[in-house]
């Protein structure tokens, strides 16, 4: 009865609902609809917006797993079976860095945004597939946030007088670069000499390979390692484009971060209790700083898509997703010219479709969800947020 | 034998009564001589003119042998006076102590209750308030012609359930009472002072004559609580509000001065009022800081006046003003338009222009001028980007590296003449 007077309800609305069109004619769910096109750069904004892609499993393995979250991650292993949606946030930039990015050309940025759930990094994970397939070099960084809640083995840097290394997130990186990339690293050179220390250093013309392999072998050297390939990239001596990927990159800009450094005793703030020692902001890690470096406008042959999150906002649990508020002054400045993109909440047939989907893998159990006030309950219940959609679903 | 004696013979008082002859004949007659000459002796009840024998007795002892001792307790001179008082016919009458009646004498004691209260006995047709209760005075059961009640009763028992009345009611007394301030009141002061004021000026009612005539607004508050002080803190706040546009000698940069000074104090803000295409500027101020109302008033003047005298003064120093100084985002000296000359290629004017414009709406707040951060301007500022840097969907050249030139500048037409058609239909 009273989900007989919901959908009523809905019905009546439907024309001024923007999931009106959830409501299927024939009623209920319908079958979701895929594409045959596992590869990302083939995607087009006339053909595929809206439908579900199975992307390939050495995409999967390589690239586009590690945008997801561990949820969706587990949904799949659930499932035995990955979709994910091909959106118009993903090929508009694809479609500008196919056209304008990479053969020495200026670095574009892109900067997506978007509320939290809005599937801002898988379609980070969508462009970074298609280059991939290009044959772009990857450059991913997903946990630049985590990175400055807690600390692993903080030590003062040699590299960078003045700055703190963290070596397992250093070793971590580049173990992770190195799976991504394995296909082309072989096949890139150091041009200049690096200098660990004073006794050791790896000569020019070594491979990518070895200078990661002698970092993961010497953790204390991980975060200059991870310094000089940016520099090598930099420098321009990479033959294919880059792409660089940093989820979450507000944190880099701001003020305050979950590492303490107990060298440093400050005055204390307003209302501020014990102990009053200084953050050690992302300014002062050299991992982070190095990514940043890789996000300015003054290297050539490659483009750096970004997000923006409230995640980035570290102890002030900010509602914002707006990129220049969550950016500030400085890391709007450090950014701009840049292109905003905005990753909206799922539209009608997306939404259908990817109900109709959990509901033709199983993923929705209950029999409400097959009928039309399920369905609109489900879409009024998710306000069209893709991750708030998975995890309600899972509820029913 | 007189009349009366023949009534009392009748009655049969005479057993009691001792008729003497209560005219002043016989007493002058030596009839006290003879009593007072036996003031020592006493009269006994049971003798005397007092027996069986009865009127004749009394006519038969008139003379001065059958006369016997005086009255216990009373000396024959004040039987005397209270004969003479009592008998009017001439007859001496007996006054036994505790027996006989006394004249009504005032009562020792007041009565539980006195006469009608006042306020039972007040006519509202015939009584004026304001007379009755002229000033401020404690709360007075007799005088209030309520039937007020006031405090709660704990269970049912007390007071029978009900709020206790105002007859003794002490907390009736404890509170401040505003009865010395009735409309009646109120009526009757403003009748006595009325011969001192002046007329509202009609002008004044116009819409905006106001505001011209008397620009700054004093806003002050008054607070009434039952407490058993009538004071409140909150009193003393002064609100000031001016509008800008009536300080004159203001010109462009004692505003932006004005506008940065009070960006600094804690105690004043301007409020912009966007009106159409005009923005009305407001300065408010507020004191609390002081403890009284007229000294937080004389606060405020004295602020406002250093404030404008200081946003008047220029001094050497201010041209040292950086570009994180100004009011409002300004492109001109920003970082942003430092990059431009970093950029691969010169871009168009016409594009510097749009990047400019998308710039300025993004980052200035609506009332300077700007949206601020909305979907739109983010999409306006998106599209000036790629114009800039020659990404966009029709655009080529621009800020891109080697390609052809003329397949760029005719793409660039294009993309311009569309894009400039949107920015006009957006702004």
């Amino acid at each position: 009865l009273l989900s007989r007077s919901i959908a009523n309800w809905l019905l009546r609305r439907r024309q001024l609902s923007p999931f009106g069109a959830c409501v299927n004619r024939r009623g209920g769910a319908s079958a979701a609809l895929l594409t045959d096109e596992s590869a990302p750069e083939r995607h087009s904004l006339d053909r595929h917006v809206g439908l579900l892609y199975r992307p390939e499993e050495a995409d999967w393995q390589a690239v586009t797993r590690h945008f997801c979250r561990p949820e969706l991650v587990r949904l799949f292993d659930t499932l035995g079976q990955r979709a994910l949606m091909v959106r118009r946030p993903a090929l508009e930039i694809g479609e500008r860095l196919a056209g304008h990015a990479g053969d020495g050309r200026p670095c574009l940025r892109f900067v997506l945004y978007g509320r939290r759930g809005s599937g801002k990094s898988l379609q980070m994970g969508h462009v970074a597939a298609a280059c991939r397939r290009r044959g772009w070099l990857l450059v991913t960084v997903h946990n630049a946030h985590l990175w400055m809640r807690h600390s692993r083995e903080l030590h003062e840097s040699a590299h960078r007088p003045g700055m703190f290394d963290t070596a397992g997130y250093g070793c971590i990186w580049l173990r992770h670069f190195y799976a991504m990339n394995q296909e082309i690293l072989p096949g890139l050179r150091v041009t200049k000499e690096l200098s660990w220390n004073a006794k050791e250093s790896t000569p020019a013309g070594s491979s990518w390979k070895e200078v990661i392999d002698y970092a993961l072998a010497r953790p204390r050297y991980s975060c200059a390692a991870v310094q000089f390939l940016i520099d090598e990239i930099k420098l321009g001596s990479v033959p294919m484009p880059t792409l660089v990927c940093f989820e979450v990159a507000n944190c880099l800009w701001w003020h305050r971060s979950g590492i303490k450094n107990d060298a440093i005793r400050r005055t204390p703030l307003q209302g501020e209790e014990p102990p009053w020692r200084a953050d050690i902001t992302a300014k002062q890690l050299t991992l982070l700083d190095a990514f940043k470096q890789l996000l300015d406008s003054d290297w050539n042959n490659g483009a750096a898509v970004m997000s923006v999150s409230p995640q980035g906002a570290l102890f002030d649990r900010l509602r914002e997703w707006m990129p220049r508020k969550l950016l500030g002054d400085e890391g709007f400045a450090y950014l701009d010219p840049f292109v905003p993109v905005y990753v909206e909440p799922y539209g009608p047939a997306e939404m259908s479709n990817m109900l109709n989907w959990y509901t033709e893998s199983g993923w929705l159990t209950s029999e409400a969800a097959a009928t039309d006030a399920g369905r609109a309950e489900l879409a009024f219940l998710s306000d069209g947020n893709a991750g708030e959609l998975l995890r309600i679903a899972g509820e029913w | 034998m007189t009349p009366t004696g023949k009534l009392l013979l009748l009655s049969g008082l005479a057993r009691r009564l001792l008729a003497a002859p209560s005219n002043h004949s016989l007493a002058a007659a030596g009839y006290s001589n003879s009593s007072s000459s036996n003031s020592s002796d006493v009269w006994s009840i049971g003798e005397g003119g007092v027996d069986d024998a009865g009127a004749a007795s009394v006519s038969g002892r008139r003379g001065a042998s059958s006369r016997r001792a005086g009255f216990a307790g009373y000396s024959a001179a004040d039987v005397a006076a209270a004969a003479a008082a009592s008998n009017t016919a001439g007859f001496r009458s007996l006054v036994v102590p505790g027996l006989t009646k006394e004249a009504a004498k005032p009562p020792l004691l007041r009565s539980r209750h006195p006469l009608t209260p006042r306020c039972d006995r007040m006519k509202p047709a015939h009584s004026s308030w304001p007379s009755v209760w002229p000033t401020a005075r404690t709360f007075h059961p007799a005088a209030v012609p309520l039937p007020v009640r006031q405090g709660r009763p704990n269970n049912a028992t007390e007071n029978a359930g009900i709020s206790p009345n105002k007859w003794g009611n002490t907390e009736l007394i404890k509170v401040p009472n505003f009865l010395h301030l009735t409309p009646a009141h109120v009526a009757a002061h403003c009748a006595a002072i009325k011969h001192l004021c002046t007329p509202w000026p009609k002008a004044l009612d116009e819409p905006g004559v106001i505001d011209k005539q008397l620009p700054l607004l004093v806003v002050t508050t008054d607070y009434l609580r039952s407490h058993h002080s009538i004071r409140d803190i909150r009193a003393r706040r002064v609100d000031l509000s001016l509008c800008l546009d009536r300080l004159v000698k203001l010109d462009k940069r004692s505003l932006e001065k004005l506008l940065c000074l009070v960006s600094f104090s804690n105690f004043a803000k301007v409020d912009t009022q966007v009106v159409g295409s005009s923005r009305v500027r407001h300065l408010r101020m507020w004191s609390d800081r002081c403890p009284w109302r007229f000294q937080n008033y004389d606060y405020l003047i004295y602020a406002l006046s250093a404030l404008y005298s200081q946003s008047l003064r220029h001094e050497s120093w201010e041209s040292g003003k950086a570009w994180i100084d100004n009011q409002r985002y300004e492109f001109d000296g920003s970082s942003s338009q430092k990059k431009l000359a970093k950029l691969a290629n010169e871009p168009a004017t016409n594009a510097v222009t749009h990047y400019r414009n998308a710039l300025i709406k993004l980052h200035r707040q609506p009332e300077n001028g700007g949206t601020g951060e909305t979907h739109d301007s983010l999409r306006q500022y998106g599209r000036a980007v790629e114009f800039l840097l020659g990404i966009g969907k029709g655009g080529g050249g621009g800020g891109g590296g080697p390609v052809k030139k003329l397949d760029a500048s005719s793409a660039q037409q294009t993309g311009q003449t569309k894009r400039t058609t949107e920015r006009q239909a957006a702004s």
